[in-house]
């Protein structure tokens, strides 16, 4: 519920939005200016701790991605490829590069999907002055027509290429246990080229709309890499100071606030962001020149400091990932998948376990997801099973972000804006960040008349 | 043409009774598969949903619902028999939540029939393993539905697939 007010009070302003709508999860905006001071400001978690990390203890590494997937509706994929990785490292296996390149496409076909969704369902209605997207299929219907549509082609490259839409089950440790078929991989082709002239009246449509202005340089955390747009694999970067994934404890701190229930992450003291914005501003030259003419044609330059268009970076990575998809399934096409290079078993052959010599290691896997930058870290024993486990997921990295945000733009809002509009435009900058608070369950509440 | 129907299982199977959708879409691929039905784990994913309803005649989705009944009562309704505690209608998770999307579904003219076959969850608490009176329904809970598919397969009444889902399917 919102409190709201439509007179403009320079001294005195409260903000109470409980809960935030449009994100997934249960998480408050709190701020209180008495005076003319900000006295409060937070953006409160409450949703119960998840325990993912303790769950995977005991249980053999072989099993974890299939469990980890869970962690997530939107990027089970992401997940699911961290935590591979991570045990990988720990286990010292090296996948093929075609099966690099299947969960590469993987990780693209994720973001396009999650992108949409926040562009089109979760931001546009802030946008168009509506609450939620129902106003908008009686206003606006060939665009959400559009917009299901780009979302269908993406739902669908999960099903080829990961064995179902949701929870992949085909990407296993060391390759695959399926290969994608010609005729999946061929359709997904065609729907990807048909969604070019949809990403283009993305552009015109977010083109016309207007993002707030506002300003505040940041710390920008994402993978880079010399090769490319990094998502998979890089180092860690830092407004240009890089290090290795494998430094990340040494990186960045978490801390526990009490009035959260995520933690906040801070490098050398402070906030940073993760995210499309970060990886832009990271990565701009690797994009793609499609996503690069995007960009120029929405005025987004790197390095770009205002969050409310991270936005806008998440549909130029829209277009990147569609062209770097569409090169992968060309080359697919064309030259074909050789199976010994990317089918395995999904878990040691029986026969295998008794002589299989694991020795006590750790792995780390970092993979780009939506959001931002997702870590899976597993320590296992001499049986390879997994005695600690540590998951960083790139919203609890945003939160001091977003904070520290809210505690510049509340000042210069005051006496300009009105309490209900100042409670807007801190739930508009909470849902620029595409939190993702929870893996929510999803019973429902019914009753029966 | 024969009717077209889906059989879709939800949750989240970490969650200890917010699984029972899944399990049971599991149990009657197991035990009561039938041809020309096509089942679908979703999972914790909903919004897809909408791409996937509007491709069918008649879906029946399988989830863990919370309404007061005896825990692992099965209650199998039809949207129209049912309304939502929480009405508000701003969208309140990344992926939308169900009522919304039975309601996006609605707006958009999608002229699939939706059942749901509810059952009454006890713990959603962490762990994969369903509560006891869920897990002693198991079997009789999934006879049931397969019943209800059945019915659902016979009957003539339930087939309004007239109207244009072309930008959705």
């Amino acid at each position: 519920m919102t409190k709201s007010s439509s007179k403009i009070d320079s001294q005195n302003v409260k903000v109470d939005v409980h809960y935030l709508t449009r994100v997934e999860g249960h998480g408050n905006i709190v701020v209180d200016v008495k005076e003319g001071k900000l006295a409060k400001c937070e953006f409160q978690v409450i949703e119960s701790p998840r325990f993912f990390e303790s769950m995977l203890v005991g249980r053999s590494i072989w099993e974890a991605q299939h469990l980890t997937s869970r962690i997530c509706g939107i990027c089970a994929c992401g997940h699911t490829l961290a935590s591979i990785k991570a045990a990988e490292d720990a286990l010292g296996v090296k996948p093929s590069d075609e099966t690099i390149m299947l969960r590469k496409l993987s990780l693209y076909t994720e973001m396009l999907d999650s992108h949409i969704l926040h562009i089109y369902i979760l931001v546009a209605p802030d946008l168009l002055g509506v609450k939620s997207i129902m106003p908008l299929v009686k206003t606006h219907r060939p665009v959400i027509d559009m917009a299901l549509r780009m979302k269908r082609m993406s739902d669908y490259a999960g099903e080829v290429l990961a064995g179902r839409h949701i929870h992949p089950i085909s990407y296993v440790i060391g390759g695959l246990t399926q290969l994608p078929s010609r005729e999946g991989l061929e359709k997904l082709y065609s729907l990807m080229l048909a969604s070019r002239k949809d990403g283009e009246e993305t552009v015109k449509i977010i083109k016309t709309l207007k993002f707030p202005e506002f300003q505040r340089p940041s710390q920008y955390m994402s993978l880079t890499s010399d090769e490319e747009y990094a998502m998979y694999d890089g180092e860690l970067t830092v407004n240009g100071k890089k290090s290795n994934v494998s430094d990340y404890r040494r990186l960045f701190m978490e801390s526990v606030v009490d009035y959260s229930r995520a933690k906040i992450s801070k490098i050398n003291g402070q906030s940073y962001a993760v995210g499309a914005l970060s990886r832009f501003n990271n990565n701009f030259d690797k994009l793609h020149k499609k996503a690069k003419a995007v960009a120029k044609e929405l005025s987004l330059k790197a390095p770009c400091h205002n969050p409310y268009l991270n936005t806008a970076a998440q549909l130029v990575e829209w277009v990147h990932c569609l062209e770097e998809s569409i090169t992968i399934l060309e080359k697919i096409l064309k030259d074909g998948l050789r199976e010994e290079r990317v089918i395995v078993s999904s878990w040691p052959k029986r026969s295998e376990i008794g002589k299989i010599k694991y020795k006590a290691n750790t792995g780390i896997g970092c993979v780009e997801v939506p959001r931002g930058s997702l870590f899976h870290e597993y320590t296992i024993d001499d049986s390879a099973h997994i005695t600690a486990a540590n998951c960083v997921i790139p919203t609890n990295q945003n939160m001091g972000n977003l904070e520290d945000d809210m505690r510049k733009i509340v000042p210069e809002l005051l006496g300009k804006k009105t309490q209900s509009e100042i409670t807007l435009a801190l739930e508009m900058l909470a849902r620029a960040y595409d939190p993702c608070i929870s893996c929510a369950t999803h019973l429902l509440d019914v009753k029966f008349v | 043409m024969s009717k077209r129907i889906a059989v879709i299982g939800l949750g989240n199977s970490l969650r200890r009774d917010d699984g029972i959708g899944v399990t049971i879409l599991e149990s009657l691929l197991n035990n009561y598969k039938r041809a020309g039905i096509d089942y679908f784990n979703f999972g914790i994913a909903s919004f897809d949903l909408i791409h996937r309803l509007g491709n069918y005649d008649a879906a029946l989705l399988i989830d863990g619902i919370a309404s007061g009944l005896a825990a692992g009562e099965l209650k199998i309704f039809s949207l129209d028999e049912a309304s939502f505690v929480k009405e508000e209608l701003a969208v309140s998770s990344h992926e939308l939540n169900l009522k919304d999307i039975f309601r996006l579904t609605r707006d958009l003219g999608i002229k699939a029939k939706i059942y749901v076959a509810g059952i009454q969850v006890q713990d959603v608490g962490f762990g994969e393993s369903l509560s006891k009176p869920l897990k002693e329904s198991l079997e009789k809970t999934t006879e049931q539905i397969n019943e209800f598919i059945g019915t659902v397969l016979k009957s003539k009444e339930n087939c309004p697939h007239t109207g244009d889902t072309s930008a959705l399917s």
